[in-house]
Parts: structure tokens; sequence; C-alpha cells
């Protein structure tokens, strides 16, 4: 053991022997970490255009809240927040599933950042556009839906981007839930077989998904920067 | 007077719309919804139990102060040393540090942490937990910091490269006297978002053993029946990240301004 070869390397990380029949562990494992971050990107993003709508409306107390609201999402380290909803609430007799949890804390986190990106969105718009949509007799509801949203959403891609990559990434703290996702069941064959081959191929699993994802990103970054 | 009352109402009237429905589901909350207040004040907020038991989070809170700051120390170092490399230009460091910055900002906290602690024990390099806790945060937001810096030195003009080099300094003197003081200005407000995110991102640390809040809370949570403890732990956290967050805030908005002036 003290004695490391450099050509031993590839047979502790890359072990394919160990992975023989675990495969589909790991790919399970991939699955349920996919549906955690597909549910939560979904819900986050609707739940975080609310907060948006919510925040620029000219309602002081709503405001206050929401500003709150954010303020503490920003402040709460993920896992806190779920450890107090899935370790904590059951004390009170209110039961989630992990799957459930894992969904809730990180719509309810993600949300609020979503909600900040949109609203900077929002407010990027030139006021001169709602006036020119509604002195065209649009309503409200529709100056929203069919003038702010839609340019809203071309300011805010590349922040939504990185909240979604950062949203996948999220899911990997669920691993301290009791739910097989693909850090877990890594965790899991790795333990069994005392061989880090598994944690190995997690990770690239996790960087093939993540990578295409944060390039994306910089390149979104990139080109607004530049626009600017 | 009664145009200008009518008008307050319009003007107020949605906040007044909210803030009755809020009193109602409090109301709601409070006496009809059939939630057990008392259960929720004996499991929640119990302090008699947590009584002389705080000493125990000293430790834990200085071992999280302490893992934030080297952690931010070396993701700085390391950002700085590769935004300066990857300003000369130089089609090597291209390439690797653009590498590195696209694997260490795609890769999970979580992942990198336990990929560290559990596996690299295998090649016979033993970490101690808050090690290598320390370790892959430095890497992780050393990624991000690269990217904070360069884009602060490319803020500084093309020009004063030139001048300084005109007056005879070398690229290194031009980078140190000229380049990195007015980049630091650019710099800072993205930095203190790093500090939030490490601070946060330290809570990782249980999942390796390291004996921090979240760890120590289970454990008393455990011995006193109740999950005081963890709400007590994530009061602290918030009390730890909220003036960053505060400070943070004031400094982008301070940044903005002067950047649109």
């Amino acid at each position: 053991m003290d004695e490391l070869n450099i050509r031993d390397l590839p047979r502790i990380f890359f072990n394919m022997e160990i992975m023989e029949g675990q495969w589909s562990l790991l790919f399970s494992g991939l699955w349920v970490t996919l549906e955690i971050a597909v549910v939560s990107i979904v819900l986050s993003t609707f739940f975080g255009l609310l907060v948006a709508l919510m925040r620029i409306g000219n309602n002081k107390l709503l405001n206050a809240l929401l500003i709150a609201y954010l303020e503490f999402c920003r402040a709460t380290p993920i896992i806190v927040a779920l450890i107090v909803v899935y370790f904590g609430l059951p004390f009170l007799n209110v039961t989630f599933s992990p799957f459930a949890s894992a969904v809730i804390v990180i719509v309810f986190i993600h949300a609020a950042y979503i909600g900040e990106a949109f609203r900077a969105g929002i407010l990027a718009i030139s006021k001169t556009q709602t006036e020119a949509a509604r002195s065209l007799g649009m309503s409200r509801l529709q100056t929203l839906i069919y003038i702010l949203i839609p340019q809203a959403f071309r300011l805010v891609l590349p922040s939504l981007a990185n909240q979604w990559t950062g949203i996948i990434k999220d899911t990997a703290i669920c691993t301290i839930l009791a739910i097989t996702e693909l850090l877990k069941a890594a965790q899991i064959i790795s333990t069994w077989k005392a061989n880090p081959t598994p944690l190995v191929m997690s990770t690239l699993l996790y960087l093939i998904i993540l990578i295409p994802l944060t390039v994306i990103t910089m390149q979104l970054e990139k080109r607004r920067g530049l626009k600017k | 007077m009664r145009a200008s009352s009518r008008k307050w109402l319009h003007k107020y009237s949605s906040t007044l719309i909210t803030g009755i429905c809020i009193l109602l589901f409090l109301v709601y909350l409070a006496f009809f919804s059939g939630a057990d207040w008392s259960l929720f004040r004996e499991q929640f907020l119990n302090f008699e139990k947590m009584e002389g038991r705080y000493y125990i989070f000293i430790s834990p809170l200085l071992l999280v102060v302490k893992i934030s700051i080297y952690s931010c120390f070396f993701a700085t170092f390391i950002g700085l040393c590769l935004a300066v490399l990857r300003s000369y230009k130089i089609k090597f460091f291209d390439v690797t540090i653009t590498a590195y910055v696209i694997l260490f900002r795609s890769i999970p906290a979580m992942v990198l942490v336990v990929l560290v602690y559990f596996a690299l024990p295998f090649v016979g390099l033993n970490l101690p937990s808050t090690n290598s806790v320390i370790m892959s945060l430095s890497l992780l937001f050393g990624a991000y910091t690269t990217e904070i810096f360069r884009s602060g030195i490319n803020s500084v003009e093309k020009l004063q490269i030139e001048a300084s080099k005109s007056l005879g300094m070398n690229s290194i003197q031009a980078m140190y006297h000229v380049i990195l003081p007015q980049a630091m200005r650019v710099v800072i407000p993205p930095l203190t978002t790093v500090l939030i995110d490490v601070l946060k991102t330290t809570s990782i640390a249980y999942v390796v053993g390291v004996p921090e809040l979240i760890a120590r809370a289970r454990q008393m949570e455990g011995v006193i029946g109740s999950v005081t403890p963890l709400i007590f732990v994530s009061v602290l956290y918030f009390l730890i990240i909220l003036p960053v967050v505060i400070l943070s805030s004031r400094l982008e908005k301070r940044s903005r301004k002067w950047s649109n002036s």
C-alpha cells in the first residue's frame, strides 16, 4: 500500500471488473437523481416566476415578505433545511417521503434565487414596452404574458441555466436521506466492493450531465457580456 | 378629501388585501387548523432542555469558521494565480485553466467531498476529514474565483498596460502595480458571494464525519429527544451568513451605482 506504483492507478480507480453486474444499481440511482432534478427544475422555475410577478407589483407588504424569504434562502445551507424537513418534521407527525422532502427543499430555496433572476429580467425591459402594450388596449395580464415574460425569459436565460445546473448539483446532497440516488448508489457499491471505482464512475456520470450545461451557461454569460 | 382618500385606497388596496389574507391565514393556523402547537413548542423550541449545553456548539462553530477561512484563502489564492497566468495568453495555460474551470464548475460539491474523502485513501493518501473538506472546497471555489479575477483583470483597459510598459515596467510589475489594484475594486463584490457559498457549503462536511454544527446537533437531538438543537444550529448558520449576505448586496449595489455613473 505504501509503495504506490503509478501503474496501479487504473486498477484502483477504473477497475471495470468491480462494476460488472453493478451498473443497474448505478443507473437506477442516476434515474432517481434525474427525476429529482427535473421535477425540481420545473417546479422551482414556475414558483420563481410567481415570486417575481409578486415582487414587481407595488405591494409593500408582499415585497417585504418576499425579501425576507429571499434573504432566508440565501443564508440557509440546503443540507440544514433538508435535515430539518426530513428528520425534524416527523417529530410533529408531519412525514414526507425522501423524494418529496428533497423536492420541497430544493424548490423552496431555488425558487427564491430564480425569482430574483426573473425580477431583474422583467425590470430590465424598458417601461415604454409596457406603456405601448397598454396603449394598444392590452390588459395588464396580457402585457405580462405576451410582452414581458417572453422577453424576460431571453434576458434571464444565462442565470436560469446557472440555477438549473445548481439544482442538479444540489440533488447530490440528497444522499443524506434514505433515497438511493446516484451518489448513494455509488457509495453502497463502493463500500461493498471496497474499491473506489463506483465513486469515480458516478462522478463521471455527473460530469457527463453537467459539463455540457456548464459550457452552455458560460457561453450564454459570455454572449450577455458582449451585448452590454 | 374624498378623492384623496379614494386615491390612497387605490394605491394601498393590494397591500391591505394581502395583510388581511395573511392575518386570516395566521388565525386559521393558530386556532382552526388543528395543529398541535404545544407539540411544536416542545419539539422545536424547547430551549429549557438545551440549557447548559450551549458550550458544546462553540468548538464546531470555530471549526466551521476555520474551514471557511482556509477554503476562502486557498480559493482566492488559486483564483488569483490562475487568472494572472491566463492573462498572459499562453496557449497551454489557456487550455488547462479553462479545463480546470469547467471541470470544477460542473462537479457537485457533495460528490467531490465524498470522492476526496473516500477514494483517496485507496492510494495511501489518508487526509483527515477536515483537511479533505478544505481541499475540495478550495479546488471547487478556485474555479469560481478564477473567473472572477479574470473578469476583474479584463476590466482594466489595455491602454494602461501599454502605458505602464512605456514607463519601463516589466509585465509582472505592471500586473502588480497597475492592473491588480484596479481589478480588486471590480472583484470584491463577487468575492463576497463566493464567501457566502463557502460558508453554506461547509455544512457538507457533515457527510464525511467532521464534528461540525449539524453533526453535534444530531447527536444532541438523540440525547435530549427534541429537534431544538437542529433549529438552534439552523438559526446559528443563518446568523453567521446573514451579515455577509447583507454586506454582499450592499457592495453589489454600490458597484452597480459606480459603474452606471
